[in-house]
């Protein structure tokens, strides 16, 4: 593990000594031959418990592949694979969404960058939120503001529980503003 | 005594008989001879144990009571009494069974009336005559019968009973049919206005509820009996009201059917009403009382229920046409049947809404610009089905709903309050309204009412107050005319405000008048000030050269005045100022003065005019004014300088002085105001009053302004006040779910405003996101407290 780290580690053009940086992380990607866009990325973050996005500690490697139980890049794509072919319930995936926000967002920032929320839905959504599209252009429609923490783990709720056609809304639960509003707005769509 | 005692039944039967015979004919009997009859009996059942010879009879019969089983030989003269009780009471039995037929056949020779009277009549000798006889019988009653029934011989009664038994199992048929038959035939008649004899039916319900003397309560019919009032009413349950109650729905099904034909519904009420009084009054008098429901019930049902659509559809015509008197009538027959009043509230109070509005549709005009028009208007229709729904209604819970939610539209949604051409509605309209009409009640002038008048006008704001929606948004223009009122000393009495205030504050709490109540005490505080202020001016010797009145406001419990405009005051003014500001200064330390000069007022004596005039002057008129000491004209620059003021602030209050032809514009425009403007005094000024008031002159181009700033003031603080309230309720509850949050929420506000849903949600994202609330792990409709 720790020569495949090192492999990675130091990268020239990464400024991050002790670490794997970006330019790491992009070669790592190359060897798992995994586009950057992809939700096993998201995934491998996560299970490395990942701080930053495009680095990894040593110790957050060590920890990540142990519990991937993955010593080599062949090993790892192929867990990576398991677990993201593996069942879509919310126990598991849940915890995903919910880390990508942390993950995504600026450190010292309460709120995630509209721009980058969007990336990561269409990465963590794909295929799952038929209203995925509508909840994009929604979103992009409104002043550009940043995503709230409450607003990102909801739409999660929403995804999962609410039907297509929203006819089992309800107005007065307990959903944030920006999600009645969005309803609202498909609505008279 | 010794020689009847051997004596068989046969023996004595003949003699008992022939007595029998003589007492149901009901004649007189002399003592003796009835003695002599129960003797007959007496001796008859004793006899068995002398004829036995067997011991003393005494003890003997002592132990027949006891019904001693255990000895072989009272068991056997047991048996032999048994046999001689059983032989007596058959034979009574079929004497009665005899009787009662004897009746029955003679009865049915008889109809209608005839049939009733001779009914009744023998009912009553016949009961009378089977009490003699139980009499007669005592002996068998109290020895062979009891201990059959203390057995559990079911077939078995006391001598009365058995009688009455007889006759029910004789003339049941009988009853039921020509009888009874015949008591509902009377009834009718009754119905019909025909004058009927009551007795009759009265009698014959009277036996109807005696023959129920033997029914028990059936154990295999537990709990049928138990619904079931009384099993001793069974016979006349089954005999006579099941079919009386069919009668009478038959006949009032016709009845009602035919009168609505060619009546009005109002007179149908009438009807209805008398005639459920009539069955009420006829239970009384000559049914059993416990018909009375079932009665009712059944007379409702006929007389109501089935007509509810009607009365409904009439209700909304009455109400049309202010028929009180039938709304109250058809108010107490609907009340009576179950969901009578449920379509009446729902038509009231879409009447009242719409009354409410078409009332303020008619005076639009007026009411749009003028505060006591609109009021008196909303009152006017408030009062009229307030007292419509606590004379007529009985001020019946429902009701009252339905008038106040009704209220709480028309008040708050009408014409008015609706922006012209657009559909949203103003909320700032109706508070705005009642303020300004308020202010009028409490303002000073010519035509202020007396106490007790003043006291009633402030209770009927009050109603309209009550309904308001948006009561902060009401607060802030109350305060604000409160605060004009109190600073230009323009309130008709202390008394009127205080009390005012002090309905404010029962209705809405403490928090809601805290800020008038101090503005009030600031006033006072201030009248107290002024004194000791020139009471220490005088005692140190320094004049002000004139008389000198301050109000000191706290900045934090008075509304914005508007901004403290910089102004150089005429000398005399300004030595007043500094000299105050420096007592102030030695009274409260670290308090900082602003002066408002725009509010603040003074009287000014003109002696260049052809007549004496006195000036009631606004502080910045007055400056100008005073200017005018030294020169007759001068220009726009040259006034500016002197007044160091800025120009658009200099200007409304020199045209108010134009406008009252005080001063004249001689060259150049008031709006440019510059060297080319030339300004002169009015010398050929003239007025009729001696005291002329310009402060009126003063154009208020704010009110526009004003109402944008409480508007959006409002918006802010309601949404500080929604969050400190969320944040109060899961303070305590620490975790709860959304919805009943937002009702709590909802609740606790509603005294104040209406809080929108949205604004409420919005509320709670706010607190999410500043990590006061956050949701519960796994139940997104849960919130949680963090502290």
């Amino acid at each position: 593990i720790k020569e495949l780290f090192d492999k990675y580690a130091n990268h020239p053009q990464d400024n991050q000594p002790g670490k794997i940086g970006p330019n790491g992380v992009s070669r790592l990607l190359d060897d798992l031959r995994l586009d950057a866009e992809d939700r096993k990325v998201l995934i491998l973050a996560y299970k490395m418990g990942a701080q930053i996005m495009c680095e990894f500690s040593w110790d957050e490697w060590r920890k990540g592949m142990r519990d991937l139980k993955a010593d080599s890049v062949k090993s790892l794509r192929s867990r990576l694979d398991k677990i993201d072919a593996g069942p879509k319930d919310s126990s598991q995936f849940k915890p995903l969404y919910q880390f990508a926000f942390t993950y995504g967002k600026n450190a010292g920032q309460r709120n995630l960058e509209l721009s980058t929320a969007l990336v990561y839905w269409k990465i963590l959504f794909k295929d799952q939120f038929p209203l995925l599209p509508q909840w994009e252009e929604f979103m992009q429609t409104r002043s550009g503001k940043a995503v709230t923490k409450d607003t990102w783990n909801l739409l999660f709720d929403f995804a999962t529980s609410i039907k297509p056609d929203l006819s089992d809304y309800d107005e007065n639960g307990a959903w944030p503003v920006t999600l009645d509003d969005f309803v609202k707005w498909a609505r008279t769509r | 005594n010794q020689r009847k005692a051997n004596a068989t039944i046969d023996e004595i039967w003949q003699d008992l008989e022939a007595g029998l015979q003589h007492i149901y004919r009901k004649e007189p009997m002399i003592p003796q001879r009835y003695m002599q009859l129960y003797t007959y009996v007496y001796d008859f059942c004793t006899a068995v144990s002398t004829h036995a010879g067997q011991g003393i009879p005494q003890q003997q019969q002592k132990n027949l009571i006891r019904g001693n089983n255990n000895n072989k030989k009272s068991a056997n003269m047991q048996n032999e009494t048994d046999f001689v009780g059983q032989e007596l009471y058959n034979k009574l039995t079929n004497f009665i069974k005899n009787h009662v037929e004897s009746i029955l056949k003679e009865s049915k020779t008889r109809t209608g009336v005839d049939q009733l009277r001779y009914f009744t009549t023998q009912w009553d000798q016949f009961t009378f005559c089977s009490r003699v006889v139980d009499g007669i019988f005592a002996y068998l009653n109290r020895h062979w019968i009891k201990r059959e029934l203390e057995n559990g011989n079911n077939n078995i009664y006391v001598i009365y009973t058995l009688a009455l038994v007889t006759w029910k199992q004789t003339l049941r048929e009988h009853m039921a049919t020509s009888i009874v038959g015949g008591v509902l035939d009377l009834i009718e008649q009754e119905r019909q206005g025909i004058a009927i004899t009551s007795s009759l039916v009265k009698g014959v319900v009277d036996c109807l509820v005696e023959l129920g003397i033997d029914e028990v309560v059936d154990s295999n019919n537990a709990a049928e009996s138990t619904k079931a009032v009384n099993p001793k009413l069974r016979v006349y349950k089954k005999l006579f009201e099941d079919k009386f109650i069919l009668a009478t729905e038959a006949f009032y099904v016709c009845e009602a059917a035919a009168f609505l034909q060619g009546n009005p519904v109002p007179e149908y009420m009438k009807k209805a009403e008398s005639r459920l009084n009539e069955e009420k009054f006829r239970c009384e008098t000559y049914l059993h009382r416990s018909s009375l429901q079932p009665l009712e019930r059944k007379c409702e049902e006929v007389l109501i229920t089935a007509q509810l659509e009607l009365f409904q559809t009439e209700f909304c015509v009455l109400l049309e046409n202010d028929r009180d008197e039938d709304l109250g009538r058809m108010y107490s027959l609907c009340e009576r049947v179950e969901g009578g009043l449920d379509e009446l509230r729902k038509a009231m109070e879409a009447h009242v809404q719409k009354q409410g509005l078409n009332a303020l549709e008619k005076v639009k005009e007026q009411a749009n610009t003028d505060p006591k028009t609109f009021v008196l208007t909303l009152l006017e229709v408030h009062n009229r089905y307030s007292k419509l729904v606590e004379v007529h209604f009985k001020n019946e819970a429902g009701f009252v709903q339905a008038l106040d939610k009704a209220a709480t539209v028309f008040i708050n949604k009408n014409c008015i309050t609706h922006a012209e051409g657009s559909n949203a509605v103003s909320s700032s309209k109706c508070p705005d309204m009642l303020a300004r009409y308020c202010d009028g009640l409490l303002r000073k002038s010519a035509k202020n009412s007396e106490d007790s008048e003043m006291e009633e006008l402030l209770n009927q704001v009050m109603i309209i107050f009550k309904y308001l929606e948006d009561k902060d948004i009401f607060q802030r223009f109350y305060t604000k005319k409160f605060a004009h009122r109190l600073v230009g000393s323009l309130s008709a009495s202390d008394e009127a405000e205080q009390s005012m205030i002090g309905k404010l504050k029962q209705m809405c709490g403490f928090e809601y008048t805290s800020k008038m109540q101090r503005m009030f005490t600031d006033t006072g505080l201030s009248r107290e000030t002024s004194e000791k202020f020139s009471e220490k001016c005088s005692n140190s010797g320094k004049a002000l050269g004139c008389n000198f009145n301050v109000m000191v406001l706290g900045a934090n419990s008075w509304p914005s005045l508007g901004s403290s405009v910089p102004l150089n005051l005429p000398y005399t003014m300004s030595t007043c100022v500094s000299e105050f500001t420096s007592y102030y200064n030695e009274m409260h330390q670290g308090r900082k003065l602003t002066w408002i000069f725009s509010h603040s007022k003074g009287e000014v004596v003109a002696s260049c005019f052809s007549k004496r005039y006195a000036f009631v002057a606004m502080t910045p008129q007055m400056a100008i004014l005073l200017l005018f000491n030294s020169c007759t004209e001068m220009d726009g620059k040259t006034m500016l300088e002197g007044l160091q003021i800025k120009k658009e602030h200099a200007i409304p209050q020199l045209a108010s002085l134009v406008k009252a032809e005080i001063l004249q514009v001689k060259e150049g425009d008031v709006a440019n105001l510059d060297e080319t403007t030339k300004i002169a005094l009015n010398l050929k000024f003239t007025n009729k009053k001696m005291k002329v008031d310009l402060t009126k002159f003063v154009a208020r181009s704010e009110v526009k302004q004003e109402q944008q700033e409480v508007h959006q003031h409002v918006e802010e603080n309601r949404k500080m006040v929604i969050q400190a309230a969320i944040v109060r309720i899961m303070k305590t509850r620490k975790t709860m779910a959304h919805s009943l949050l937002m009702t709590e929420c909802i609740n606790q506000l509603n005294s104040r405003f209406k809080p929108k849903v949205q604004m409420v949600k919005k509320c709670i994202d706010i607190l999410i996101e500043k990590e006061y609330l956050a949701r519960v792990d796994g139940q997104k409709d849960t919130y949680e407290y963090l502290a």
